[in-house]
């Protein structure tokens, strides 16, 4: 579980460009579920997450993880990054080995553990993130956008984090490589019930799809916070700090506004589907 | 760590030394440089000290900037007084296990502090009150004169234009790279030098990678545009030398020469 407690950072503290970032921020993540951040460029989605396994110290407030603080100065942060695992945006960029093997082993490597228990890690995040036995011998400079992004993110799934943080994990991907993440993503979820799954995003359409619940982030504070439906019952907020909604949601309210009786409320697909139908067979009958 | 590199930042506001003539500037950087290394005695050292602090303090720059500045170059600097004050040979002060301290060593150390601190303040004074672009400027015009002995100016000015633009997205780049590899567990702190050097090729390779990268993506969008470096081009922009920047370069060269002769003097 992760509490965050009015949370301040200020960014370049002292200095000619200092500028608050996030203002008093209080959170819980709850064991087990899939929680999106979302928010316009630069409302601190990304500083957030830092402070989440002790890249950025908050400037006040507090964290808990698990009930130990990690704010605390006497937290050792290999204790931390041991339990929660930070994906970063674009990780591939991040790839540095020789072979894609040790690239996954590096995290579990750095933890100290044997060869053994490093060998099944690797193997373990390989398969959750779909990734053939065969490569493991390449260079990971050799593989599509695709196939870098997913060894970037077993590398950390490979050192078992109990909570895991994705920022922008589906960016700059094609639609088959965004669907494949978002796939893994819930596939890790039902892999691990207790994990804490927190991913960062732009579109509506992944969030919707994946998410559980949403955090709304504008200009460094809280907008909305609560499960995906409620969230996206306020498309007018969200439109208003520069949000967009899934195109369904749009489509579903126009159809409403022109006396079709169908539930504005719906944002995937799926339920858009079944709902018009439903609706096109009492019309039928 | 690297996010802490000022030289190649510049920090807009509004002082003297920012409307200066940047040639002028350039110029007056070098002389400042010469003068640190030519003067001699504890006199002109206190009173160069004092002109450089006058000159932090008319740039409107908060002194606690160049003091950040000089943060990354910290262990240099101690390392370099430190050999001075265990290696120079002289009438031994005191003496303990292998070393020995002299009271030339004291002096050289001091001297070699002192110089380092005050070298890295001026000239990245320059760089802090002198936007990139017109700091380029200037380089491409003092060295136009010398295209006639076929020194490719404004190719050099362009390379080096290019270099300082991509100082604060390299350095944004490592700090980025640098904080993935922490969250998987990289430690680039403990470690004596040999484990540390290895520390660094997680940084270093996608580092390297990315500068590449960006090189190559840089060199196509010129290509695109028909960048031709041969090509004869004229300023938006020309700054022309005026009394006061004269003036002021009189009344530096003056205080320079004047803390020169201090030196000698006394």
């Amino acid at each position: 579980m992760i509490k965050v407690k009015n949370l301040n950072y200020i960014y370049q503290e002292g200095m000619p460009d200092q500028r608050q970032a996030l203002f008093d921020i209080s959170l819980d993540f709850d064991d087990g579920k899939i929680y999106a951040i979302i928010g316009h460029t630069g409302s601190g989605k990304s500083t957030l997450i830092e402070h989440f396994n002790g890249l950025v110290r908050p400037t006040s407030g507090k964290i808990y993880i698990d009930n130990s603080d990690i704010t605390d100065k006497k937290t050792k942060f290999s204790d931390i990054r041991k339990s929660v695992g930070l994906v970063f945006q674009y990780p591939e960029y991040q790839l540095f080995e020789e072979t894609v093997y040790l690239d996954i082993a590096f995290g579990p490597k750095n933890l100290g553990l044997s060869k053994e228990e490093i060998d099944t890690r690797v193997r373990y995040a390989a398969r959750l993130l779909d990734i053939d036995e065969r490569l493991f011998q390449k260079s990971p400079f050799e593989l599509s956008g695709g196939q870098k992004r997913r060894v970037a993110i077993a590398g950390v799934l490979a050192m078992r984090p109990s909570v895991l943080i994705l920022d922008e994990p589906t960016a700059g991907l094609d639609p088959r490589g965004r669907e494949k993440i978002l796939k893994i993503i819930k596939n890790l979820h039902t892999e691990n019930p207790k994990m804490i799954i927190i991913f960062v995003s732009h579109s509506m359409e992944d969030v919707a799809k994946t998410a559980d619940e949403v955090i709304v982030l504008n200009k460094g504070r809280i907008c909305m916070s609560g499960c995906v439906d409620e969230v996206f019952k306020h498309s007018e907020t969200l439109q208003s700090i520069g949000l967009d909604i899934p195109e369904i949601s749009k489509l579903m309210h126009e159809l409403s506004v022109l006396g079709v009786p169908v539930n504005p409320d719906i944002y995937t697909i799926d339920g858009a589907y079944d709902n018009i139908k439903k609706i096109l067979l009492e019309t039928n009958n | 760590m690297f996010k802490d590199i000022i030289i190649g930042q510049y920090i807009n506001a509004d002082s003297v030394l920012h409307r200066l003539d940047p040639k002028i500037k350039i110029i007056l950087t070098v002389l400042y440089v010469v003068v640190l290394f030519i003067i001699r005695g504890s006199v002109s050292y206190v009173l160069f000290a004092l002109m450089t602090l006058c000159l932090v303090l008319m740039s409107n720059i908060k002194p606690k900037v160049f003091i950040k500045g000089l943060k990354p170059l910290v262990f240099i600097i101690i390392f370099t007084a430190v050999m001075n004050l265990l290696l120079t040979p002289g009438t031994v002060m005191v003496r303990f296990w292998i070393f020995k301290i002299t009271y030339e060593g004291i002096r050289s150390a001091v001297i070699m502090f002192t110089r380092l601190v005050l070298l890295v303040t001026g000239t990245s004074l320059l760089t802090l009150t002198t936007s990139p672009l017109k700091l380029t400027d200037a380089i491409e015009t003092l060295l136009s004169p010398l295209s006639h002995i076929k020194v490719p100016a404004h190719e050099i000015a362009m390379m080096m234009s290019i270099a300082i633009r991509f100082i604060p997205t390299l350095a944004d780049e490592t700090d980025k790279i640098q904080k993935a590899q922490t969250s998987r567990g990289a430690d680039f702190q403990s470690g004596n030098i040999i484990t540390r050097a290895r520390a660094m090729i997680p940084l270093l390779v996608p580092l390297f990678i990315s500068a590449f990268r960006r090189a190559d993506e840089l060199a196509t969008a010129m290509d695109s545009r028909c960048y031709n470096a041969t090509i004869k081009r004229t300023k938006l922009n020309t700054s022309r030398i005026g009394k006061a920047d004269i003036s002021y370069a009189l009344v530096f060269i003056c205080t320079n020469i004047i803390i020169i002769m201090f030196g000698y003097i006394i």
